[in-house]
């Protein structure tokens, strides 16, 4: 990766690190207790956009870790943080290798599959299979938020320059 | 890498799968509930502390000095045939926010307290789906 092309990942880096603060400090009250509208993966699937799986697969963990550092810490909240955003990264490139879903079927896979997998991480810390009742909402949730973010994502990259060379 | 940012048919495929899967799990909450227990349990660090039925009113008071990782005291409330977290402290209010719960299998989880609570009713399906075998 050249130094122009890091500088531009870090940047992205840092703004879905503040989107993720600024999600986390003001509540969106959409659909359910608890859904966000995701504004951070969206600038991941900018990132997978321009910069491929290999950057992308790193991005979110990255995030994740930063968060974790500046305001979140290393609670329970991080591994419930952790456990949608590895889960949500390993289905987006599957989907992106295995099918020819565009940057709104990408989208929405991975919003369902964060929020499965923070439900499975909640199943795990409280050993409760009853958190599960809460997947329909998460996935009826995960497909509105998906869309909304590739709309935005979609019309960003079309009147945004080109920021890979 | 060449990602489509026009939709297409795969993108309503997923759509589809995902609207399976939620009517699925509807038919198995439907079908496995059970109408005859009224039995709400409320757990506080992972123990059930007190049951309460969904057919009697009642208002069950939870005080710091008994339950120490309670951030502040906590009213459950079952009313009506629901049950709800009536007063609590946490930082984003999203157990009391979640208001009245009557469904079986529901829960109400209050993490920052601490405390579960649980309208009983949702059966085993006989799948082997252990919380503790997935990582």
């Amino acid at each position: 990766m050249s130094t122009k092309m890091m500088v531009r990942y870090g940047f992205l880096l840092a703004l879905s690190v503040i989107l993720s603060y600024v999600e986390y400090l003001v509540e969106i009250p959409i659909l359910f207790p608890g859904a966000k509208l995701g504004l951070a993966n969206a600038v991941g699937l900018i990132v997978l956009y321009y910069f491929g799986i290999k950057y992308f697969s790193m991005f979110g963990i990255l995030r994740v870790l930063l968060s974790a550092i500046l305001w979140t810490g290393f609670g329970i909240n991080f591994f419930i943080s952790l456990s949608g955003t590895i889960l949500a990264t390993i289905m987006t490139i599957l989907v992106v290798r295995y099918t020819k879903a565009s940057i709104y079927g990408i989208s929405i896979s991975g919003a369902i599959l964060h929020g499965l997998g923070q439900v499975i991480m909640v199943a795990i810390l409280y050993q409760t299979l009853y958190m599960l009742t809460y997947v329909v909402f998460l996935i009826i949730s995960g497909i509105i938020t998906g869309y909304l973010m590739a709309l935005i994502v979609a019309s960003l990259i079309c009147r945004m320059p080109k920021i890979v060379n | 890498m060449d990602i489509s940012l026009k939709k297409n048919k795969t993108d309503l495929f997923i759509v589809i799968i995902a609207t399976l899967v939620v009517v699925f799990f509807v038919v198995i909450n439907l079908f496995y509930s059970n109408s005859n227990d009224n039995i709400i349990s409320v757990y506080y660090n992972n123990n059930v502390i007190h049951t309460m039925y969904l057919n009697i009113d009642e208002e069950y008071i939870m005080e710091k000095e008994s339950f120490p990782l309670l951030l502040d005291k906590m009213v459950i409330e079952v009313k009506d045939g629901r049950v709800r977290i009536k007063e609590e402290e946490s930082p984003k209010h999203y157990c009391s926010i979640m208001g009245y719960q009557s469904q079986k299998g529901t829960s109400i989880i209050c993490a920052p307290n601490s405390v579960m609570v649980v309208i009983e009713g949702y059966e085993d399906t006989g799948i082997d789906w252990t919380p503790g075998g997935v990582s």
